[in-house]
């Protein structure tokens, strides 16, 4: 049998309730995993391992319960969350020097949601910065390596979340998607990657970036892990105002490998310039095998999405501005200690404390704001939304699914991207998505010079369910997901 | 909650106003519109008032850095002056969420060791900054 | 001829709303707690938490909005004001910018007898920053700075009048009338010392006459009424004297030093400032519900104006009395208890308006912290009317109740305040009188009406004030006469 931390969660569930291993046992495979690959990898920032037995003995005790049914399928199962969202006593850094020692003394709701369903935190997932960036490069502490090939990038932000799944550490993690930070990492390192409808899981604990884009989603190995795990951390949440009081379902009734009659858009400027060729391949093989399953496949137009990218660049880097003005060496994380008064304390603390790309965002958001330029730039960005949007609406009149791919790319060697812009570009097939708040999905399709690439689906409003069914059936006619990185270099 | 007509609601942002006298501020939107001279690059002191705004001590070599990498990123939004949005409403929030209230019920305020747990200096009970100037 | 001038003056009035709740968080709003105590992690503004906002906020805001004309914006959304200070948590502030919940109303004043409207251009909701202590006499000197988080996040309205004020007698007017309908309303307490209520004006001058505004400075740190009526008269001076002199008004900041009751320019390191105002992405807006505001306006208390109307209808007291006893609701809602228990209103406000508002202001309480209460009040005046005490001897006997809150009954008879009616006794001590102040007697025969009442006087301090006064005033020229 292979050990436990290489299986998924609804394997691990049968196991778990037949009573063939334990919570502890499956910890323990997790945690040499860790040891064994970490100093490769570096997926992580903290490491829990006392607060993870401490847990595991917990699941071990409500498995034995009787209560414990299968509406409980996270319960005993070691998982990671990246280190932007807020755990109670345990350092909440954003992969940030200003947030260092920052240990947060409340839990943010999806780390309360997971502790109700008995899932294991084993640790805090590295990050690009406050979650600028595409390649987890913007860490303030080290790079992630993607368990790929270890000189490439595992994509980013959630950089830490998709390579600790990729490589085994964990069975599943959280990551949040403002840009893209979920999908892209999920297709840099191979396992499915979710990013719900805006206002589908509380942002509440979420260290905010662009308040009006964020939102968190699962990485696993597979779909139907996808949608457990969503199970457990969707739902209105009163402490947060832009939550949607929506009902969820249980998204585990969509998975069923039927796309019949199902119609799908392939939006063509997604597969403009700039796309690899050899991942361009690999996509139009995905989209034939979606078609095989009974897809309705047709080319169609998003006509804005070149405007995309500046609009988002404009809109998050505007809101980062602001919600990252609160980093100033007053109330916690790191003070400069070279100051003697309060302008000069917080110019330091922010310079000292902020890598090269969050202050570059900052102050293009600040530039977008201020006087003179606001109309011009955020106000004609949120105008561009409306359109974006409205691509997307018109979109959703005549398909269920658009698809495409997740990058323009795979992931890319260390290093290659120094111009910011370059950089992101890598997150053209993302980036529209978050604008219109919608769900997309990534999910393993193939590979391209070796890596992985990932096919992106993206829905209507709420509309996981259709997109997690599409992506069942795909995954369930290919075995694209159980592939297995080697941890080596290509 | 209320939930109102469709998934986007649109945000409106109002005109302008005086307040108490206040001058209105000044807002370049006919420019916006027109296309022509907006996406007008960044000097070096602009980048520089902007770091004050955004309380971030630069070095040199950064103001260099930051005008020039700022002025490319620019120089891309300029593509969105192209686009007539001049009838278009602009979209602040994506979901039609409105009047999402808590009722007015004191709950739990936190322990003071936990408040000024992270504080990087305290003095008694308080947060202690350096001088205001 | 020196040019006549007249002010173009402006209020925007910053007033703690009296929820339970802050406005985005469930920390409560009461005063005094030790420092950081009050506070969690969203008013903390720690890193990944959210606002949602108090329902009561709204409803605050909807009803002051009512009280003072105003239209209830359909459509309003929250801003955030972006500016560095430290007890600011998030460093920047939720206010309203472009679509404020209220916005075109009016209140009126009484100006010499005449009534005048001032706008109200707009009203929004705000949430209020912490609280520095500095440790040295001055900010700038202090080496450090102590910074309590226990007042963030208390909700604020910001009422912002027109520039319809024209003196600083009618500033000051106007902010009695707002506290006034803001204290009926119940939504606020007002209180400018403890800093509930904050107030800056902005103020130019013009030639009387013109329409064009002069160059406009703010004034700020006014806390009082009788300081904001100081501080705009010392400003509109400064103004006048600086054109006289032939000089420009620089458009600035100014603080009111009470103390040396002067104005004093504010100018500190200040870039220009840029808040970047933008929609606030945490909050969904606000579409204000029809009904729900037809229903805040069923629930609306009579205010002041409606009052001193009625009170003039109803008890046919003067407008004037009727304008001060409707000043404070708790007055009025006094009075009117009195109202109810004693049946000539016009005495009860004599009494109101003197004796109690005197005995209140020397002791610096409001009118819910005297120990007086309507009944003891009623039930000394019938002892009045009874005969059992006089006038002179109410005034002790009130004193009494407001220092003790004793019945008056009892004071009088513990006190042995009652009256002497007892004619036999009342005329022993006048003949007593009439005998020791045997010139006096001649002065008032001769005509010098003053020496009579030296005489009662007499009589009135042998009998330690309790004897009947007409009773005295009979039997002393009934004696005299007879002695003719």
């Amino acid at each position: 049998m292979a050990n436990l931390n290489q299986l998924t969660v609804h394997a691990l569930q049968d196991l778990l309730r037949s009573g063939q291993v334990s919570p502890g046992e499956i910890l323990t495979d997790c945690l040499s995993r860790i040891e064994q690959v970490e100093n490769k990898v570096k997926a992580f920032i903290t490491l829990t391992p006392e607060l993870a037995k401490l847990q595991a003995e917990q699941a071990q005790a409500f498995l034995a319960a009787p209560s414990a049914g299968p509406q409980s399928p996270l319960a005993g199962i070691p998982m990671a969350l990246k280190d932007n969202m807020c755990t109670k006593g345990v350092l909440t850094s954003c992969a940030s020097k200003i947030l260092h020692n920052f240990i947060p003394p409340y839990d943010g709701t999806m780390a309360e949601k997971l502790q109700q369903n008995h899932a294991i935190m084993v640790g805090k997932l590295n990050m690009d910065e406050f979650a600028m960036g595409s390649s987890t490069e913007n860490s303030g502490f080290y790079p992630t390596a993607n368990p790929w090939d270890l000189n490439r990038v595992p994509g980013g932000s959630s950089g830490g979340s998709a390579a600790a799944v990729a490589a085994e550490e964990v069975i599943f993690a959280l990551g949040s998607d403002t840009g893209g930070s979920i999908r892209l990492p999920a297709a840099f390192c191979g396992v499915v990657g979710l990013k719900p409808t805006y206002g589908r899981v509380s942002r509440y604990g979420l260290v905010s970036y662009a308040s009006s884009l964020d939102q968190i989603g699962p990485l696993t190995r597979d779909v139907t892990d996808c949608a457990l795990v969503l199970n457990a951390i969707a739902g209105h949440d009163p402490r947060d105002a832009t939550s949607a009081p929506v009902a969820v379902p249980d998204y585990t009734t969509f998975l069923k490998p039927d796309l019949k009659g199902m119609k799908v858009g392939i939006p063509r400027e997604y597969l403009g310039a700039g796309l690899d060729p050899a991942v361009a391949t690999v996509i139009q093989k995905a989209f034939r095998q979606l078609e095989e399953l009974g897809a309705i496949c047709e080319e169609t137009s998003l006509p804005h999405t070149e405007y995309a990218l500046p609009a988002y660049y404009l809109i998050a880097t505007a809101e980062a501005s602001s919600n990252l003005a609160r980093y100033d060496g007053v109330r916690y994380g790191h003070r400069s200690d070279t100051a003697d008064d309060i302008i000069t304390m917080f110019n330091q603390t922010r310079a000292e404390g902020f890598g090269q790309e969050v202050k570059r965002r900052i102050m293009l958001g600040t530039y977008a704001l201020s006087s003179g330029y606001y109309d011009a730039y955020y106000l004609k960005a949120l105008k561009v939304r409306t359109l974006i949007k409205q691509d997307f609406d018109r979109a959703f009149e005549q398909y269920d699914l658009l698809v495409s791919p997740t990058a323009p790319n795979v992931a890319f060697k260390f290093g290659e991207k120094e111009d910011p812009l370059a950089m992101y570009l890598t997150d053209v097939c993302t980036i529209p998505v978050n604008l219109a708040g919608l769900p997309g999905i990534s999910i393993p399709c193939g590979f391209a010079q070796g890596m992985p690439v990932g096919l992106q689906m993206i829905g209507r409003p709420f509309a996981e369910g259709t997109l997690l069914q599409a992506a069942y059936a795909y995954e369930q006619s290919t075995d694209w997901h159980r592939q297995k990185p080697e941890l080596g270099v290509r | 909650m209320l939930v109102i007509k469709g998934f986007a609601i649109i945000v409106r942002m109002g005109k302008e106003f005086v307040e108490g006298g206040r001058q209105p501020l000044l807002r370049c939107s006919l420019l916006a519109e027109k296309g022509s001279r907006v996406f007008m690059t960044i000097t070096r002191e602009q980048v520089e008032h902007v770091a004050l705004l955004s309380r971030l001590e630069l070095t040199e070599a950064e103001k260099e850095q930051y005008t020039a990498q700022l002025n490319s990123i620019l120089e891309y939004a300029a593509i969105l002056a192209k686009l007539d949005t001049s009838q278009v409403e602009p979209m602040a929030h994506v979901l039609s969420l409105s009047n999402v209230f808590r009722e007015d019920q004191v709950g739990n305020s936190l322990d003071r060791e936990l408040v000024l747990q992270n504080a990087p200096e305290r003095v008694e009970g308080f947060f202690k900054v350096p001088r205001i100037v | 001829m020196a040019t006549e001038y007249e002010a173009v003056i402006g209020l925007e009035v910053h007033t703690e709303l009296k929820t339970k709740s802050k406005i985005f968080c469930s920390c409560p709003t009461t005063f005094g707690g030790e420092s950081n105590t009050h506070v969690c992690p969203v008013c903390l503004g720690l890193p990944g938490v959210l606002p949602v906002l108090n329902r009561n906020v709204v409803a605050c805001a909807i009803k002051a909005g009512l009280a003072l004309n105003c239209d209830i914006a359909e459509f309003s959304k929250f801003d955030r004001k972006n500016y560095y200070y430290p007890d600011l948590p998030k460093n920047f502030q939720i206010t309203q910018y472009d679509l404020p919940i209220c916005y075109g109303g009016y209140l009126e004043i009484r100006v010499k007898g005449e009534k005048k409207r001032i706008g109200i251009t707009r009203i929004h909701m705000e949430e209020d920053a912490g609280k520095l202590v500095h440790q040295g006499e001055t900010i700038s000197r202090s080496e450090h700075t102590s910074v309590d988080y226990n007042r963030t996040g208390v909700p604020l309205l910001e009422i912002v009048s027109a520039p319809d004020l024209r003196t600083s007698e009618e500033a000051r007017l106007y902010l009695e009338k707002l506290k006034a309908i803001l204290e009926y309303l119940d939504i606020s307490d007002f209180k400018m010392e403890e800093g509930s209520l904050r107030c800056d004006a902005n103020i130019s001058i013009r030639p009387k006459g013109s329409i064009e505004l002069g160059t406009r400075t703010e004034i700020k740190n006014m806390n009082s009424f009788r300081a904001l009526q100081r501080a705009l008269e010392y400003e509109i001076q400064r103004h006048i004297k600086t054109l006289a002199d032939g000089k420009k008004i620089i458009q600035e900041t100014r603080t009111w030093d009470e103390g040396k009751g002067v104005t004093l320019s504010l100018r500190s390191k200040e870039e220009a400032h840029d808040y970047r105002y933008f929609p606030e992405p945490d909050l969904p807006p606000l579409v204000i519900d029809r009904a729900w505001v037809a229903e805040l306006r069923q629930q609306q208390p009579e205010l002041p104006d409606a009052r001193q109307a009625r009170f003039i209808r109803d008890y046919g007291i003067p407008d004037y009395d009727a304008q001060i006893l409707t000043n404070s609701r708790a007055l009025a809602d006094y009075y009117e208890a009195v109202c109810q228990l004693y049946p000539n209103p016009k005495i009860i406000s004599n009494w109101v308006m003197g004796e109690l508002l005197r005995c209140l202001n020397a002791e610096g309480l409001e009118i819910i912290e005297a120990k007086v209460s309507p009944q003891h009040l009623a039930d000394m005046l019938k002892l009045m009317d009874q005969g059992t005490i006089s006038g002179k001897i109410a005034k002790t006997v009130f004193e009494e109740m407001f220092r003790t809150g004793q019945d008056p009954a009892r004071i009088v008879k513990e006190k042995n305040l009652v009256q002497i009616t007892d004619e036999a006794a009342i005329a022993e001590i006048v003949n007593q009188v009439i005998q020791t102040n045997p010139k006096v007697v001649e002065d008032y025969k001769n005509g010098t009406e003053k020496a009579f009442g030296f005489l009662v006087g007499q009589v009135m301090k042998q009998t330690r004030g309790k004897a009947s006064p007409a009773l005295v005033n009979r039997l002393l020229k009934e004696r005299i006469e007879s002695m003719a």
